[in-house]
């Protein structure tokens, strides 16, 4: 059941789907990564799921960083 | 930790360092040497809160398979003294957004909730969990009825039910905070406020008035609280022994 200001019908909405929506996520050193993924460029940070606000200090998880698909496959 | 045994440990952090620039050339990280300083963690409870439905993608979630875990790794965790918890939700599934308040409440550690922007409708009991609540001057939070989606047979029974899931949530806010339950539900239940809905916006200010959030203030205030409320836990733990 659903308790929020944004009417049913908004939330639950399907928009087209944009590749850029699409989000996986992955660990990287101890910490879960929300990474946009493109198979050209490579796979971008999107958010940071963690509670360690150290973890939001570290320049190698900065949001926008982009990572080679080869370092994503060895995840 | 009683004085003495900081500088053994102090002397004890000294070798790695040394050892680190003598081997690699670099400091390692500043990480766990200064121990005096209390260590916080911070959750942010941002957009629709995720439960059993997985939501579409275009919406900006905080989903309980996370938050949850994180939580229990919080209270294990001997290193982490407290934690601050940041919010700015529209609200989201009932079930997720109560087990997350309930465990805020019940984590055993000091915690200080922040209300920046909006904390709507589930959004409430989330932020009135914490030990200490505080709400931005410009911060608002919607206080409505749950309403109905999907098929609802027109019996008495589903009036019953939606009443028992609204009860569930004034019971915990009004366990939570200082409001009493009467109060909430009239705010829930208020007709003359929103244009086109049942309910109350309650701003800033005006949350600390009904008693719901207990001090309008910012992330300094939080903090500086925060650290109070973890000195006031480890005295009296310290009286305890």
């Amino acid at each position: 059941m659903i308790y929020s200001i944004i009417p049913n019908e908004v939330i639950f909405s399907v928009l087209k789907s944009d590749e850029s929506f699409k989000l996986e996520e992955v660990e990287y050193r101890g910490c879960l990564l929300q990474i946009a993924v493109d198979r050209d460029k490579g796979a971008s940070i999107q958010r940071i799921i963690s509670t360690d606000p150290r973890d939001y200090l570290n320049q190698e998880l900065q949001p926008g960083t982009i990572f080679s698909m080869e370092k994503i496959n060895r995840f | 930790m009683n004085n003495e045994t900081i500088p053994k440990e102090c002397n004890k952090e000294q070798d790695p360092v040394t050892e680190s620039i003598k081997e690699f050339g670099q400091m390692p990280l500043p990480k766990d040497n200064d121990r005096n300083k209390q260590r916080i963690h911070c959750l942010t409870i941002i957009g629709q809160i995720e439960g059993h439905i997985a939501l579409p993608p275009q919406n900006k979630t905080t989903k309980y398979e996370h938050v949850i875990p994180q939580l229990v790794a919080i209270r294990d965790n001997d290193e982490i003294d407290g934690v601050i918890l940041v919010l700015n939700t529209v609200g989201g599934d009932v079930e997720a957004g109560l087990a997350i308040a309930e465990m805020i409440a019940s984590l055993g550690k000091p915690t200080v909730s922040l209300v920046l922007g909006g904390g709507h409708s589930i959004g409430v009991p989330l932020a009135v969990s914490a030990k200490y609540s505080f709400i931005a001057s410009s911060a608002t939070m919607t206080i409505h009825p749950v309403r109905m989606s999907g098929t609802v047979i027109g019996v008495p029974q589903t009036f019953e039910y939606f009443d028992k899931m609204q009860e569930r949530i004034v019971d915990f806010v009004s366990r939570k905070s200082k409001i009493s339950q009467q109060r909430f539900k009239e705010l829930m239940l208020d007709t003359g406020k929103l244009a086109k809905d049942v309910g109350t916006i309650v701003i800033g200010e005006e949350a600390v008035k009904e008693k719901l959030i207990d001090e309008v203030g910012g992330l300094d205030d939080a903090l500086k609280k925060l650290y109070a409320l973890i000195e006031e836990d480890k005295k009296s733990k310290e009286d305890k022994k």
